[in-house]
């Protein structure tokens, strides 16, 4: 069945990825948008029903940008589900940890939710893939600095703050585009190119003592873990879902893992 | 290497797309959302929205629209616009924002800052310091969308945000709003050298060029403008466009 859809840009083919591309500038409404959605709706009643697709769940510890991950795994045509619920913890197949926020509160926040059990358990223990975003990753260290609080202590890495007095020109927090190194090998990095831009948000960095967990590096007056990797557990100090193409693609290996 | 942002700042009435000179005479430019999603093709590193009457009607920015925004950005963005308490700023990050840019409520009460970075972390709240000098020449930053003067200096009021727990402060020259002449570079540089948390500039680019001086000369660590991305040129037509990376040399 072909779907046409006119509007004053003319006549677009839903079909046609690359026309879709170009012309949903002049249009705010777009069929494979809708498609997306239901396509996301339904895929996600089949995984229920099925299993066959990973059931992706992002942490909702009431602090963080759920929302935004949300959509980016959606645009990717990945279902998942934003909760807080134990059980959907426990039934995971994938975890994403987002964060935006404070260490303390979220780590406060996650035990009053009662989440650290289920947490534990889904990673250390069924060793389910998961993916600390920003303060997502900064949590699974040993401590922060940031409320002096403890993490989850599923890396050995403790997070501090960025030295106000790296150079006159680098300011704290560390916003904006930088470059990551890539140091090695891994399934999350397929496809991201050496050096490539993401988009960074954040005054508190790893200190990781396991050098065999740096996935990328990223200088900013010195050299910090941009991304580390070990075993089943996976994160990233920018922002993949605000990262354009790089950041989608990041996201989408993960998803693929 | 770590490069500024390049940020186009867009600005609301009524939920539509306007532009100002020195925050007067608002021209109609088109529907906000088309915009994200030129911006989303253009690859913009990321966006501002401020409401710009609502602080002066009392209301917020409306969260529908943040939400719209929210699904078609795939860049980070803030918003601001009538933000004055942490209920508001939970309510504008649930509906998809990265960060808040707060004025009129930072201007009014400086603990608020305070409460609001303790609460969502320093990244996540930005304060615009509106500059404009007072009858006799005395710059003063201002709130309620220009219309008022608080008691501060520029600098001095960019020293209390910081201390306050601001994650970065965008600094807008009210006189060169719109203006396309360039930056207040001085004004810029002076707040530069006096924090440690990343400034924009804001107010007055209308050049590509404008864009690495402020860089260059005024320290600042993002460079925002409104103009120079929604206008072809100055006094032509409405064409909203970004700089490609490789017309900007800041090495």
């Amino acid at each position: 069945m072909h779907i046409v859809q006119t509007t004053n840009a003319g006549t677009r083919f839903a079909s046609i990825p690359g026309a879709e591309r170009s012309k949903r500038i002049n249009s705010p409404d777009t069929v494979p948008r809708r498609l997306t959605a239901i396509w996301a709706k339904w895929g996600f009643r089949l995984d229920l029903a099925t299993r066959s697709l990973p059931r992706v769940v992002i942490v909702d510890y009431r602090t963080g940008n759920s929302n935004s991950v949300k959509r980016s795994l959606d645009r990717l045509g990945c279902p998942s589900i934003i909760s807080s619920q134990i059980q959907d913890v426990t039934q995971a197949d994938k975890i994403v940890l987002p964060g935006v926020g404070h260490f303390r509160t979220a780590m406060v926040n996650l035990s009053e939710l009662g989440l650290l059990d289920a947490l534990n358990e889904a990673v250390l223990i069924k060793r389910k893939p998961v993916l600390g975003i920003c303060l997502g990753m900064e949590l699974m260290a040993m401590t922060s600095e940031e409320g002096n609080a403890h993490g989850l202590q599923w890396l050995d890495a403790k997070v501090v703050r960025f030295k106000p007095s790296l150079a006159p020109r680098l300011k704290v927090p560390h916003m904006g585009w930088n470059r990551m190194r890539i140091k090695k090998v891994s399934p999350l990095m397929k496809g991201v190119e050496d050096l490539s831009e993401v988009y960074f948000a954040h005054s508190y960095h790893l200190e990781i003592n396991d050098r065999s967990d740096l996935l990328t590096e990223t200088d900013y007056g010195i050299s910090f873990p941009s991304a580390v990797e070990r075993n089943n557990i996976f994160g990233v100090q920018c922002h993949p879902e605000k990262s354009h193409r790089i950041g989608a693609q990041v996201l989408k290996n993960f998803i693929e893992m | 290497m770590f490069r500024p942002r390049i940020i186009p700042v867009l600005l609301l009435k009524d939920l539509a797309l306007v532009k100002s000179v020195q925050f007067r005479n608002h021209k109609y430019l088109g529907e906000p959302i088309n915009a994200v999603r030129i911006f989303n093709e253009l690859g913009a590193d990321e966006l501002v929205f401020l409401d710009i009457a609502a602080s002066r009607k009392n209301r917020l920015i409306s969260l529908d629209f943040v939400k719209a925004v929210g699904e078609e950005s795939q860049m980070p963005f803030s918003v601001g616009g009538g933000i004055k308490t942490l209920g508001d700023i939970n309510a504008v990050i649930a509906a998809g924002a990265e960060k808040v840019v707060l004025n009129t409520s930072a201007g009014c009460d400086p603990g608020f800052v305070k409460a609001a970075s303790d609460e969502f972390g320093s990244s996540t709240i930005v304060v615009c310091i509106d500059v404009k000098k007072k009858l006799f020449g005395v710059e003063r930053a201002w709130i309620l969308g220009g219309s008022r003067a608080t008691r501060f200096s520029p600098l001095d009021f960019a020293k209390l945000m910081e201390d306050c727990g601001a994650g970065e402060l965008i600094i807008q020259s009210i006189e060169r709003d719109g203006t396309m002449k360039g930056y207040d570079i001085d004004l810029i540089r002076s707040i530069s050298e006096a924090v440690s948390i990343p400034v924009v500039a804001l107010g007055g680019a209308g050049r590509n060029e404008d864009l690495v001086d402020a860089y260059r000369n005024g320290y600042a660590n993002g460079l925002a403008a409104g103009s120079l991305f929604v206008y072809q040129d100055k006094g032509k037509g409405v064409l909203i466009n970004y700089p490609e990376r490789k017309d900007l040399s800041f090495e």
